[in-house]
C-alpha cells in the first residue's frame, strides 16, 4: 500500500484560535491568547482505506476533520488531496473538491434542516452544484434513501418524523449524493443507541465496499474505531501521538497514552467485573496553556525530566507504526534523566 | 423448584430496597405513555445493582419513580417500594393505610412528607450531566454546603419540611433571591463541604470550593456532584449515567471513586447506564430493560455468559469487541418501539424486532426463571424452552 501515492496527505497542519483578539483588546494592550486546537499534525490516507482518528474531547480531532475539508481555514501546514494543494485552491477548484470530499456530522438532530423534507435534504448538494433538474433529483433522492435503508415513501417527511438512526442515514445519503471519493465521518454513531449504532456501522462498511470510498473516521469510542478502521491515529492535545495499523495499535500500543486509553475502556464481558484502572491521573490540561515538552508529561506514569524539556518526534517502532515517545528510542537521553515526582521509576 | 413470582418474594433482612410492580405513566396531550411498566427488583446491602437499557427503555424513569421525583404530567400509577428502616416501620406499624412488613415499609403508602424526608439521608442521586446539575452562579462549595445544611436541619427535625426551609419569610426570600443559597452556608456546613470535596479526590479542596462550576472540568464537577450526594450520608445512591458525559480516562477515575466510597460507606448503588462495559465493571447483579420493562435479570455472569432473552443477546452482539473484533456486527433490526399505550399491543414488546419470534409471543410473556442459576429470570418464552422454527412468525404478523 505504501508504494502508491496517498489520496490525502496532511503535513504539519495547524489550526489556532485566538482569544482576546478584538480591536478593543488591542487598544487595551492585551495580547491575543492562542488556543492550539491542532498543533502540527501529519497523516496520510490511501484510497479505499479507513483511517480512524481517535482521542478524547478537546484533542482536536474534529477540528482536524473540518480543516482538512477547508470548512475551517488552517493556520499553517499543507493538505494535498489527490496531488492538489487544498489550502491553495480558489473558489472554482474548491467547488470541484467539495464534490469529491464530503462530511457526515455527529448530531443527526442539529445537522438536518428541520424545515426541509428528507428528499430535499438528500438532494440539496445536487441543486447547489447544479447537477440535476427537479425531476432527476427526486429520482435520485429515492435511490439514495433506499440505498441507506430508508423507504421511498419517506421522501416527503421532515427530520422530526425520523428516529436518530434514521436521521443519521439521511445524513449519510446526503454525503453520498455527489458520489464523492472521500468522506469525513465525524463521530457518526456516537449519538446513537448501540443496536442502532451497529446498523449504521454495517451500512458504512457496505457503502465503502460498493462505492470504493475512503473514510476519515473520527471517534472517541475505541471499540468502534477498532471495528471500522484499517489504520489508526491517536490524538492528544492537538498532536498525533501514535499511528499504525489497527491491529498493531490495539495489540501492541507503544505510546503510554494509547496504552492508557485502551486500558481504561470498560469491556462488556463478565471478566471485567471489579477491574481497577489507574491508568492516567488528573485532567486533560487546557489547550490554551499546554504543558511544555511532551504534552502528556503531567499525567504520564513514565514521565521523566527529558519529557518536560523537549517534545518527542515520532519514532518507527514497527513497520508503519510510529509513536511520539522517547521510550520508543532505546538510546535516548530520556533513560538517563530523573523520573518526575508523580511518575513511578522503572 | 417452586415458581417464584414477583409479589411472593419475601423481604429478608439483607434487602435494603424492594421495588415491586412499579409502573409510571405520562399523561400527555398526545396520549398515555407507559414509560415504565411493572418493574420489580431488589437492592441488597452493599451491592451495585446495574440497570442497563437503551434510550427510552424506562431506566431513568424507574429511578426517579422510586425516589418520588416524577413530575407532571407523569405519575407513578402503581406498585410498591419497600424500604428497610426499622424506626419508620415502628412508627407506622399501627397506622391505617400504611403497609409495614417486619422492618420494611412500603414507601408508596406513607405520606409524601415522609418520602421527601428520606431523600438525602436514605436516597441520593447523581445525574449524567454535571454541568447542568449545578447552578452556574453559585460557587461549588456553597452548593455543597447548602446540601449539608439542609440535611443537618432534616436530621434535627426529620418530619418537618418547614424546618429545612425555615425562616422563609419575605425578608429571607428577598435575601435569598439577591444572594442565592446564602441562608444555608454556615461555618460548619462550609467546613463539611470542603471535607466532602477532599473525600471525592478534589485537590486543594479549600480553594476549589470557592470556584464556580464553569471553572471545573467535567470530571471534577462529577466528583463535586458525588460529594453533594454524600452530604446526607445516604444508604442508597442512585447514579444515572454518571460517566456518560466523560472521557474514558476520566470515566475510569470516577468509576474507581464510586467503588471506593461504596466500599468505605457500605452503601448500595443503583447504577443506570446504556454502556454494557461500565455495567460489567461495576455491577454485581443486572437488570436489562426494554420498552419500560425488565426483560432479563441475573447475576453478572448470567447476563454476559448465558443471556437468554433475544434482546440481551442482540445488545451484546451489537457492541464491537475491543479485543477480538468480529468481522461483522449483528445489530438488532428495526427501531425502539413507541411507548404510547394505544400502540403497544398485548404481546411481547420485542416480538417485532426479535429474530426468534414465535406464535406464543403474541401473548405477554411472564418473567420466568432460567435453569442453572437461582437469580436468573427472563421475560421471554425462551426462558425455559428452545426456539422452534416451525412456530416462527414475522414482524408483520406481530402487528396484526
Amino acid at each position: 500500500m505504501s508504494g502508491e501515492d496517498p489520496l490525502l496527505e496532511v503535513d504539519g497542519l495547524r489550526k489556532y484560535y485566538f482569544e482576546q483578539d478584538t480591536v478593543l483588546d488591542r487598544l487595551l494592550g492585551r495580547d491575543p491568547v492562542s488556543v492550539k486546537a491542532v498543533d502540527g499534525v501529519d497523516f496520510e490516507i490511501f484510497e479505499g482505506e479507513t483511517l480512524g482518528l481517535v482521542g478524547e474531547s478537546g484533542c482536536g480531532k474534529s477540528t482536524t476533520g473540518e480543516t482538512v475539508l477547508r470548512l475551517r481555514e488552517a493556520t499553517d501546514g499543507r493538505i494535498a488531496f489527490d496531488g492538489e494543494d487544498v489550502l491553495e485552491m480558489d473558489d472554482d477548484e474548491l467547488i470541484e473538491f467539495r464534490q469529491r470530499a464530503q462530511v457526515v456530522f455527529q448530531d443527526p438532530f442539529s445537522s438536518l434542516d428541520p424545515r426541509m423534507t428528507a428528499g430535499d435534504i438528500v438532494t440539496e448538494p445536487l441543486e447547489i452544484h447544479g447537477i440535476a433538474d427537479r425531476g432527476e433529483r427526486r429520482e435520485r433522492a429515492v435511490e439514495l434513501l433506499e440505498r441507506v435503508g430508508l423507504s421511498a415513501d419517506q421522501i416527503d417527511r421532515y427530520p422530526h418524523e425520523f428516529s436518530g438512526g434514521q436521521r443519521q442515514r439521511i445524513g449519510i445519503a446526503r454525503a453520498l449524493a455527489l458520489e464523492p471519493e472521500f468522506v469525513v465521518l465525524d463521530e457518526p454513531v456516537s449519538a446513537l443507541d448501540v443496536s442502532v449504532q451497529a446498523q449504521v456501522l454495517n451500512l458504512l462498511e457496505d457503502l465503502q465496499e460498493e462505492f470504493g470510498l475512503t473514510y476519515l473516521f473520527i471517534a472517541h469510542d475505541l471499540s468502534v474505531v477498532r471495528h471500522i478502521s484499517d489504520r489508526v491515529a491517536v490524538m492528544y492535545l492537538g498532536e498525533i501521538v501514535e499511528t499504525g495499523d489497527v491491529d498493531d495499535i490495539f495489540e501492541n500500543p507503544e505510546h503510554p497514552y494509547t496504552q492508557a486509553l485502551l486500558e481504561s475502556v470498560p469491556r462488556a464481558s463478565a471478566g471485567e467485573h471489579g477491574r481497577r484502572v489507574d491508568a492516567l491521573p488528573g485532567d486533560v490540561p487546557s489547550p490554551r496553556n499546554p504543558p511544555s515538552g511532551c504534552h502528556l508529561h503531567t499525567r504520564c506514569p513514565y514521565a521523566r525530566e527529558a519529557c518536560r524539556e523537549s517534545d518527542p518526534e515520532p519514532v518507527e517502532v514497527r513497520p508503519d507504526q510510529y509513536a511520539a515517545c522517547f521510550r520508543a528510542d532505546d538510546g535516548h537521553a530520556y533513560w538517563d534523566s530523573d523520573p518526575l515526582d508523580h511518575a513511578e521509576s522503572d | 423448584m417452586s415458581q417464584r413470582t414477583e409479589s411472593e418474594r419475601s423481604l429478608d433482612s439483607e434487602t435494603l430496597l424492594s421495588v415491586r410492580n412499579l409502573s409510571t405513566r405520562f399523561f400527555t396531550e398526545e396520549g398515555q405513555v407507559n414509560a415504565s411498566e411493572s418493574v420489580s427488583f431488589d437492592v441488597r446491602d452493599n451491592e451495585v445493582l446495574g440497570i442497563v437499557g437503551e434510550s427510552g427503555s424506562g431506566k431513568s424513569v424507574t429511578a426517579l419513580s422510586l425516589i418520588d421525583l416524577i413530575e407532571s404530567p407523569g405519575r407513578v400509577t402503581g406498585g410498591e417500594v419497600w424500604y428497610r428502616e426499622p424506626d419508620l416501620a415502628e412508627e407506622f406499624r399501627a397506622r391505617d393505610g400504611v403497609s409495614v412488613e417486619g422492618d420494611h415499609v412500603d414507601l408508596r403508602t406513607v405520606p409524601e412528607s415522609v418520602r421527601r424526608a428520606l431523600r438525602g439521608p436514605s436516597f441520593s442521586m447523581i445525574f449524567q450531566d454535571p454541568m447542568s446539575s449545578f447552578n452556574p452562579s453559585i460557587t461549588v462549595g456553597e452548593q455543597i454546603a447548602e446540601a449539608v445544611e439542609v440535611q443537618r436541619r432534616a436530621r434535627a427535625n426529620p418530619r418537618s419540611t418547614r424546618s429545612r426551609t425555615q425562616g422563609y419569610g419575605f425578608a429571607r426570600y428577598l435575601v435569598d433571591t439577591l444572594v442565592p443559597g446564602r441562608g444555608y452556608v454556615t461555618e460548619s456546613s462550609k467546613e463539611r463541604a470542603i471535607e466532602l470535596l477532599e473525600q471525592v479526590g478534589i485537590p486543594d479542596p479549600a480553594e476549589r470550593a470557592d470556584e464556580y462550576p464553569s471553572q471545573f472540568s467535567g470530571g471534577m464537577l462529577q466528583r463535586a456532584m458525588i460529594a453533594q450526594a454524600l452530604a446526607g450520608e445516604p444508604d442508597l445512591l442512585v447514579a444515572d449515567e454518571p460517566t456518560t458525559a466523560l472521557d474514558v480516562t476520566i470515566q475510569a477515575q470516577i468509576l474507581n471513586l464510586l467503588r471506593d466510597i461504596q466500599a468505605e460507606r457500605g452503601m448500595s448503588i443503583i447504577l443506570i447506564t446504556h454502556d454494557l462495559g461500565v455495567i460489567a465493571r461495576m455491577s454485581d447483579r443486572i437488570n436489562v430493560m426494554y420498552a419500560g420493562e425488565v426483560v432479563e435479570r441475573g447475576r453478572l455472569e448470567d447476563i454476559f455468559e448465558n443471556p437468554v432473552h433475544p434482546y440481551t443477546q442482540g445488545l451484546l452482539g451489537s457492541i464491537p469487541d475491543l479485543q477480538n473484533p468480529q468481522p461483522r456486527l449483528q445489530p438488532i433490526e428495526g427501531n425502539v418501539p413507541s411507548l404510547f399505550d394505544s400502540e403497544m399491543g398485548d404481546g411481547c414488546y420485542f416480538a417485532d424486532r426479535c429474530p426468534k419470534a414465535m406464535k406464543s409471543c403474541l401473548e405477554k410473556p411472564p418473567q420466568r426463571p432460567v435453569e442453572g442459576s437461582e437469580e436468573h429470570t427472563a421475560k421471554c418464552v425462551l426462558a425455559d424452552r428452545s426456539y422452534d422454527p416451525s412456530e416462527a412468525i414475522s414482524g408483520e404478523e406481530v402487528h396484526e
